[in-house]
């Protein structure tokens, strides 16, 4: 193991639980780890990120007792260091900054997170074609990470993005490191330029490209697995359930996915997303309008691990591609 | 960091059953502090509901410019509402809130309103109506649609003499008794009826299919999209704008909506 990185686990040790790729037989894993060896230094994309560490798929938002409502404890926040998150997973760490900014269980657990991210130069582009993973000038400055770990040939460099990641290396005895001044996600330049392309091709096109949604609806399963594994994807529902004893109980939220015909059930049973085509173009249009018009960063970041798990093989960089063509008419069809 | 999802308990000071499945609750925060910072303008919506149950959206229904309690009416649809309905007076009910923009009547305040209300949609309007006996204006004139099945619909109708002192009130029903003595179909049969006044906006609360119909009478009138606002129904979680449920395109109707000017929606596939 790369020996600078030893010393910072060693130390991190004291404070937090690691959390960091570890080989599995079915791919590599972030996972909570005693054993800094176990860890897997190769900087390819884990198999589940960040998310599930920072807002995992049930958490309590309240206890309550009668009509009391108790937060949890500060303490029932883990103190945890999450090593080896991709530049693409920072990209998706973005959007999860952006929207629980004022989230306070969110905000709990990423301020007892000490996010560590990772590259090694000698790696394989990982990205689909969909965005870039190339490390520029200026990426880091428009991540936000606590530290960041660069595996270069002549040994690993390090570059600090908080307070808190300056301390750990302190901490840790690195002494030569280079400070990073997060400000903000939107580069200097303007908004991401394939971003915007992405956008204009989603952008109100149900209507317009109806036969390629309707396709989409056609094969998707909803099993929601893309949105499982997607690391921007964090929509929710909350639940109230009673405990053992009377009057008292929790109120939870948990992991929701736009596939379920559920997620637009109104009372009385009207669902506005009552096919399977609407919810997977709810799903585009959430990545690919929504979250731009936002935030203005991409609400995607090309990882293609949905590509990866989709049963049916459905791939979002055919589908890009479907809609950068003029839409079919159905007389072109039926010549074909 | 204020926790968007927290309640406070509110104390349930009177309840008046309006039609076969609504009741009006009236309620006051417990702390008086929480009841004197909460402050909403028309169309504007709560979150309440019962600690171990469940919560839901509703329209905040009483006027605006009281500010000893608020009331909403609930319509029993389902779990949370089934068990609210079983609550009585001096009973607690959680409410976080106000949320969403409601209508803009600082822009509207010198024109005509023409209101329409398609059965439990016409909740919202309840408020500009109140808001209008209680500081009526020279400059402005009020009609008010009310859509119904039938007259075991109509909601707050112990209220309507009062307010035909002030506003024009136009009731109909598609499917009423034998006994109901005003108009018959629906909704937009009303504009075969009456006329519609001069340099009006429009404020709107119903389902779906009551918009298609009226946006075309509308279309007809000349009315700009720009002076339609329509006040939209979604699942909702949150109330805040992050947990996805109510997104129509761009736009959260919990924290963007209910309330949408026409022309902002009605390019997005699905919004109406
Ligand atoms: C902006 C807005 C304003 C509303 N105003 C009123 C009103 O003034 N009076 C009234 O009676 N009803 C109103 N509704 C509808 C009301 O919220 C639902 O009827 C109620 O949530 C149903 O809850 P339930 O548990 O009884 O039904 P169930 O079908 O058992 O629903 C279970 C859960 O689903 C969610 N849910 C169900 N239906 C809706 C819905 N239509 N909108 C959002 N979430 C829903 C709620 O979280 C609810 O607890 C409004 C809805 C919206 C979106
Ligand atoms: S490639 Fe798929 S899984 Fe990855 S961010 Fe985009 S939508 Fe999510
Ligand atoms: S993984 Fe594939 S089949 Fe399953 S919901 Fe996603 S797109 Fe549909
Ligand atoms: S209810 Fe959660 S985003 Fe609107």
């Amino acid at each position: 193991m790369k020996p600078e990185l030893t010393k910072l686990f060693a130390h991190l040790k004291k404070d937090y639980k690691i959390i960091a790729p570890v080989k599995k037989t079915r791919g590599i894993f972030l996972s909570r780890i005693n054993d800094p060896k176990k860890v897997c230094f190769s900087a390819e994309l884990t198999k589940n990120t960040f998310k599930e560490f920072l807002f995992p798929k049930k958490q309590t938002l309240f206890n309550f007792q009668g009509d009391k409502l108790i937060e949890p404890a500060n303490s029932s926040y883990p103190k945890q260091a999450i090593f080896g998150i991709s530049i693409i997973d920072l990209r998706a760490l973005l959007v999860y900054e952006q929207v629980f900014r004022h989230d306070p269980y969110y905000q709990n657990y990423r301020n007892n997170s000490l996010i560590i991210g990772y590259l090694s130069l000698a790696s394989t582009d990982q990205t689909f074609g969909i965005f870039e993973e190339r490390l520029e000038e200026d990426t880091l400055e428009h991540l936000e990470f606590d530290v960041f770990a660069l595996a270069t040939p002549a040994g690993i460099h390090f570059f600090s993005g908080s307070s808190k990641g300056r301390q750990a290396l302190i901490g840790a005895g690195i002494e030569n490191f280079e400070n990073i001044e997060y400000v903000g996600p939107v580069r200097e330049s303007g908004l991401d330029p394939l971003m915007m392309a992405n956008y204009k091709k989603v952008k109100n096109s149900f209507e317009r490209h109806r036969l390629v949604w309707e396709e989409l609806g056609r094969r998707c399963l909803a099993c929601g697995k893309c949105s499982l594994v997607c690391p921007t994807c964090f929509c929710f529902a909350s639940d109230q359930v009673f405990g053992q004893t009377k009057r008292t109980g929790r109120k939870t939220r948990r992991w929701d996915t736009c596939f379920y015909s559920e997620f637009s059930r109104v009372a009385g049973g009207h669902k506005f997303l009552d096919t399977i085509a609407k919810r997977i173009y709810f799903w585009y249009e959430h990545k690919f309008v929504r979250i731009p018009d936002e935030f203005s960063i991409p609400g995607c970041v090309g990882c293609g691990r949905c590509i990866a798990v989709c049963p049916v093989a459905i791939d979002l960089r055919q589908t890009l591609k479907d809609l950068a063509q003029p839409p079919k008419t159905m007389k072109q069809l039926v010549k074909k | 960091m204020k926790n968007p999802y927290l309640t406070y308990p509110a104390k349930i000071l009177r309840i008046q059953k309006e039609s076969s499945d609504s009741n009006l609750y009236t309620l006051k925060f417990e702390d008086p502090k929480v009841q004197k910072a909460f402050r909403f303008n028309p169309g504007q919506f709560v979150v309440a509901g019962l600690v171990g149950f469940g919560e839901g959206p509703f329209d905040i229904c009483s006027s605006s410019l009281e500010t000893g309690s608020l009331e909403i009416c609930v319509r029993q649809a389902g779990a949370v509402t089934k068990r609210i309905h079983q609550l009585k007076i001096g009973d607690r009910l959680q409410i976080r809130g106000p949320y969403g923009h409601g209508f803009p009547m600082n822009k509207l305040a010198n024109r005509n309103l023409l209101l329409i209300g398609g059965g439990c949609g016409f909740v919202t309007m309840r408020t500009v109506i109140l808001d209008y006996l209680k500081k009526p204006s020279a400059k402005q004139k009020l009609q008010v649609f009310f859509g119904v099945t039938s007259e075991r619909d109509l909601l707050f109708a112990n209220e309507f003499d009062n307010w035909r002192k002030k506003i024009d009130l136009y009731l109909i029903a598609s499917k009423p008794s034998a006994a109901w003595p005003h108009q018959v179909g629906l909704i937009t049969n009303l504009f075969d009826k009456v006329k519609i006044m001069e340099k009006v906006g429009v404020l709107a609360c119903g389902p779906p299919i009551m918009y298609r119909f009226t946006l075309e009478r509308l279309k007809k009138l000349g009315i700009p999209d720009t002076d339609i606002y329509l006040s939209f129904e979604r699942r909702m979680d949150c109330a805040v704008g992050v947990c996805q449920h109510c997104a129509i395109g761009s736009f959260y109707v919990c924290k963007d909506g209910p309330v949408f000017s026409y022309d902002k929606i009605k390019d997005i596939p699905g919004a109406i």
